[in-house]
């Protein structure tokens, strides 16, 4: 399987020291560790929202520092764990997303069926400002995959979301890497059905790698 | 024409009661300001004093290298007025972008302003030149510092969902162009306010100096027309120019938004 991401001797400040670590393509990555452990840095200097002050970064064998940075958000795109939504309805919101990839937005009706997948029965003209935070979370992840990226960075995509939820979202994205052959590099606090359908597991304690192993999948 | 009306020195001097009755409102409404309304009046008497005694001198002559020595001084000071009062606030790459956007912001309108609209003969002419240029650089001073006031605070307040366009893919570009659009209005409305009143709400300072000073009123419209329409198109031009350059001052070449 190949790379999706490469990190040799990256630095971050205080907040990050990875001597070396391997994000496999095609896959399912998940990044645990306590608050403050780094894994949301780790995941922005994967999106290039911010860049490591030593190291060097590869995406795919090619270091990103070679990269357009705003190609590479394009074929990786990340999710932060409070997303913003912007002011307007839920479908101006995936329109939007789409204006900044120069892509052909999806039709209404498409986003109609994405909402109903997860568990959204909402008029797609219906402004945002009334949204729950498990509704706006959902609907950034709706973005997001729309968008269908080469690799998804999603910060605690489940933090706002009760059990039922939770399980709708995480079966629809191991489906997404399994049916598309996509990258997900997932950050969460554990939980146990997260672990369950994770391919490989990151541990961070305080900026560095404690441990790394791979899990089964035994369903969500 | 009507002979110009002179004021004679007693005349100037009653105008000053109206500061004395400045000071008895601020006293009797206990406002304790009556130190600022006086040196605000003594200021604006010196600085009115020297600058027409120094118009004169300039009017006297007529050198290019002068009148473009003095147009610098204006958009100097104007620049530096802008700087001090967000002292702490600006970078110093914002800094420079806003002394390119007053100096190419009002030359460039002023060129053409004197070539084609209002051909003085000669072009530098500092009966002219000088007024206008004036006009056009306070102007713009003013649409600038309301500009940049407003971007530097959709920087501020707005970083994360600048940072959240960023991550769906956005350019810098995109990720701000509400906001560009945003400091644009604001920075433009008090000129376009100012048109809109005009003639009905007010008459406006240099056609109410040139009706006082017994010109026709049709010939003072008409001055006043091409003067606005220049202010307007320094201003739009000065505005523009700092926030289509002000903004990538915000973010590195990684197009990365910079703490």
């Amino acid at each position: 399987m190949q790379a999706a991401f490469k990190l040799q001797n990256v630095t971050y400040g205080r907040i990050l020291n990875i001597p070396d670590l391997t994000i496999p393509g095609g896959a399912l990555f998940t990044v645990t560790g306590r608050s403050g452990s780094g894994k949301t840095t780790l995941l922005k200097l994967l999106n290039n929202l911010i860049s490591c002050d030593e190291g060097e970064l590869y995406y795919h064998g090619t270091n990103i520092k070679s990269i357009d940075p705003v190609d590479l958000r394009r074929r990786v795109v990340m999710v932060s764990q409070t997303p913003h939504i912007f002011p307007g309805s839920l479908e101006e919101n995936i329109r939007l997303a789409f204006y900044f990839n120069r892509k052909e937005p999806p039709t209404q009706n498409r986003i109609k069926q994405m909402l109903a997948t997860f568990n959204l029965p909402i008029d797609p003209l219906q402004d945002t400002k009334h949204l729950s935070g498990g509704e706006k979370q959902r609907l950034a992840l709706i973005r997001a995959l729309q968008l269908e990226p080469e690799t998804l960075l999603l910060d605690e995509p489940t933090a706002a979301l009760d059990d039922e939820n939770t399980e709708t979202v995480l079966r629809y994205l191991t489906d997404w890497v399994s049916r598309d052959g996509r990258s997900l590099v997932m950050v969460s606090h554990g939980g146990e059905k997260v672990k369950a359908m994770s391919g490989t597991v990151l541990l961070l304690n305080n900026g560095q790698i404690e441990k790394s192993y791979s899990t089964a999948p035994e369903g969500v | 024409m009507p002979e110009q009306l002179s004021i004679e020195i007693w005349r100037l001097a009653a105008s000053y009661l109206f500061l004395v009755l400045l000071l008895l409102m601020s006293y009797l409404l206990r406002l304790g300001r009556g130190k600022d309304f006086i040196v605000a009046t003594v200021r604006m008497t010196i600085q009115l004093v020297l600058a027409g005694y120094l118009l004169d001198l300039v009017f006297g002559q007529s050198n290019p290298l002068v009148t473009l020595l003095i147009l610098l001084f204006m958009q100097g000071f104007a620049t530096y007025t802008i700087i001090v009062r967000l002292r702490g606030k600006i970078s110093e790459s914002l800094k420079r972008v806003v002394v390119i956007a007053i100096f190419c912001g009002t030359s460039a309108p002023l060129a053409y302003f004197t070539q084609m609209v209002f051909p003085a003969d000669p072009w530098y002419e500092p009966r002219y030149f000088i007024p206008i240029a004036g006009m056009t650089v306070g102007n713009s001073m003013i649409g600038i510092s309301l500009g940049v006031e407003r971007l530097i605070q959709a920087f501020k307040e707005s970083r994360d969902r600048i940072e959240e366009a960023l991550m769906l893919g956005a350019t810098p570009q995109m990720a701000v162009s509400d906001f560009l659009g945003d400091a644009f209005s604001a920075a433009i409305i008090p000129t376009i306010n100012s048109m809109l009143g005009m003639g009905l709400v007010f008459i406006p300072g240099m056609m109410t100096g040139q009706i006082l000073a017994g010109s026709s009123a049709i010939e003072a419209i008409k001055y006043q027309i091409v003067i606005m329409m220049g202010i307007a198109g320094s201003v739009s031009i000065a505005v523009y120019l700092l926030i289509q350059l002000g903004y990538r001052t915000f973010f590195n070449n990684r197009a990365q938004l910079i703490d």
